[in-house]
């Protein structure tokens, strides 16, 4: 390890070197554990490459995040070594061109990076997908997501109020990791559709905004005519007209999420395609709502009630979720909106190596 | 109440530093009367109107020309490499406008 990534520090209790990180800015405003050499060669031990291999890069702010740098975060966030090939992959996700980080991580609209965990590796290290999905209790999917929040804040100059211009935020940006409970649903995982088999390991990221919880009658039209309602919401930013590609939409079209609790059974006979289908074309506003809320110029007309702008591109770019309690009582699912236009961002599928 | 002795800890940094390669700045243009501009519209609100004034302007009072116009498709994108050498090519000074 090159002695100058080594800070030496003197403490002499658990507090003390909880304080001593606070005071070198290490933190996301948590405590954190301190990153000691010892420990961060057990999580580049565990994955057995080389500590300055480059992982990825911000070209906007001349970073270069290494393996080294990945793991001393992870260590922070509070990973055991074996939750490391998660972080990597999802670390090397973020950093990929189609993601442009440098959008996500410095917009004023405020996204968190959503990192969805798919395969054998999930049930293996103890990731939660059922009761409590997006809420405290488990350890793997509280340290993973915040050790990519650390790795933005730390490797990726991602701080708030400098490079991170994020007006308000949500508290996904402390800590966003899920699992899918493919074990229960007789749907195709997220990383099967995505062009991975059942049993690869896979990680996906979504710039993603808070989830909206969505609670509606044990139906499944009433599910999903829900569901429409809380995606086609004006107060997104998607309806807004710029960075629209220039692809003759009215306004942005991003990506969604949508995760979906509940016994899979409610389900018996659909397909995720089949729920895309029906959901796809209603995810939309009239152009005279959007006109009457300035998100689109212009006067209101005759008949713009009556012409819509769909809101996601393709109905591929809604990723469904199999994920929260499957004792659900009535019908419960989240929707995840997407911080920017897919052409600003987009959802990247990368595998979990290195086990 | 047991006093514990203050040890040295070697932890390893976390943070990454810029690093940012050597560059020379373009040669300053000493006059610009009758030369091309490149535009560039980051595609957001304002950004198209400012330019269309501004290059207006800059026509007007240096019979500066419009020879690139290009709009971003999204704000949050780099302008493609080609279209920066190209105005490089064709121009001999470039105004982005980042709207809001």
């Amino acid at each position: 390890m090159p002695d100058y990534e080594i800070k030496n520090v003197e403490w002499a209790n658990v507090i003390d070197a909880i304080e001593e990180c606070y005071s070198l800015g290490w933190t996301d405003g948590l405590p954190v554990v301190p990153p000691e050499q010892y420990r961060v060669q057990e999580f580049i031990d565990y994955v057995g490459r080389d500590p300055d291999e480059i992982l990825g890069e911000v070209p906007e702010r001349r970073r270069q995040i290494s393996l080294l740098k990945t793991a001393a975060n992870a260590v922070m966030a509070g990973c055991l070594p074996e939750y490391f090939p998660v972080v990597v992959a999802a670390t090397e996700a973020m950093l990929t061109s189609e993601f442009n980080l440098i959008g996500p991580s410095s917009s004023q609209g405020g996204a968190g990076v959503l990192v969805v965990v798919n395969g054998p590796i999930s049930r293996e290290i103890g990731m939660n997908s059922k009761d409590n999905l997006f809420g405290p209790g488990n350890r793997a999917n509280a340290t993973i997501g915040r050790a990519i929040r650390l790795i933005l804040m730390n490797a990726c100059g991602s701080i708030p109020g400098i490079f991170d211009r994020t007006n308000i935020g949500h508290p996904g940006k402390y800590t966003y990791c899920i699992a899918e409970n493919e074990l229960e649903t007789h749907w195709d995982p997220l990383h099967v559709e995505r062009g991975f088999e059942k049993d690869q390991n896979a990680v996906t990221v979504l710039a993603a905004w808070e989830p909206r919880q969505v609670r509606s009658a044990a139906d499944k039209y009433a599910a999903l005519d829900s569901l429409i309602d809380v995606a086609s919401t004006l107060g997104t930013s998607l309806a807004n007209d710029d960075s629209v590609a220039g692809n003759g939409s009215l306004v942005r079209q991003g990506q969604l999420m949508i995760t979906i609790a509940g016994a899979s059974d409610f389900w018996e006979g659909w397909s995720k395609d089949d729920v895309r289908e029906y959901i796809y074309p209603k995810i939309r506003r009239s152009v005279g709502d959007l006109k009457r809320v300035r998100a689109i110029g212009g006067d209101y007309q005759d008949g713009d009630d009556d012409r819509y702008a769909l809101l996601v591109p393709a109905p591929e770019d809604i990723l469904i979720v199999y994920a929260g309690s499957p004792e659900a009582s009535g019908y419960r699912s989240a929707v995840i909106h997407s911080e920017l236009p897919k052409i600003s961002s987009t959802a990247v599928t990368l595998e979990i190596k290195d086990l | 109440m047991t006093i514990t002795r203050s040890e040295i800890h070697q932890l390893v940094d976390p943070k990454t530093y810029a690093i940012v390669p050597e560059f020379t700045l373009s040669e300053r243009l000493e006059e610009i009367r009758n030369k091309k501009v490149g535009l560039i519209d980051d595609s957001k609100e304002n950004a198209k109107e400012l330019l269309e004034e501004f290059s207006s302007l800059l026509n007007e009072k240096y019979a500066i020309s419009c020879q690139l116009y290009h709009e971003k498709p999204a704000a949050g994108k780099p302008t493609e490499p080609a279209i920066i050498e190209k105005i490089a090519k064709e121009c001999d000074f470039a105004i982005v406008a980042i709207g809001s």
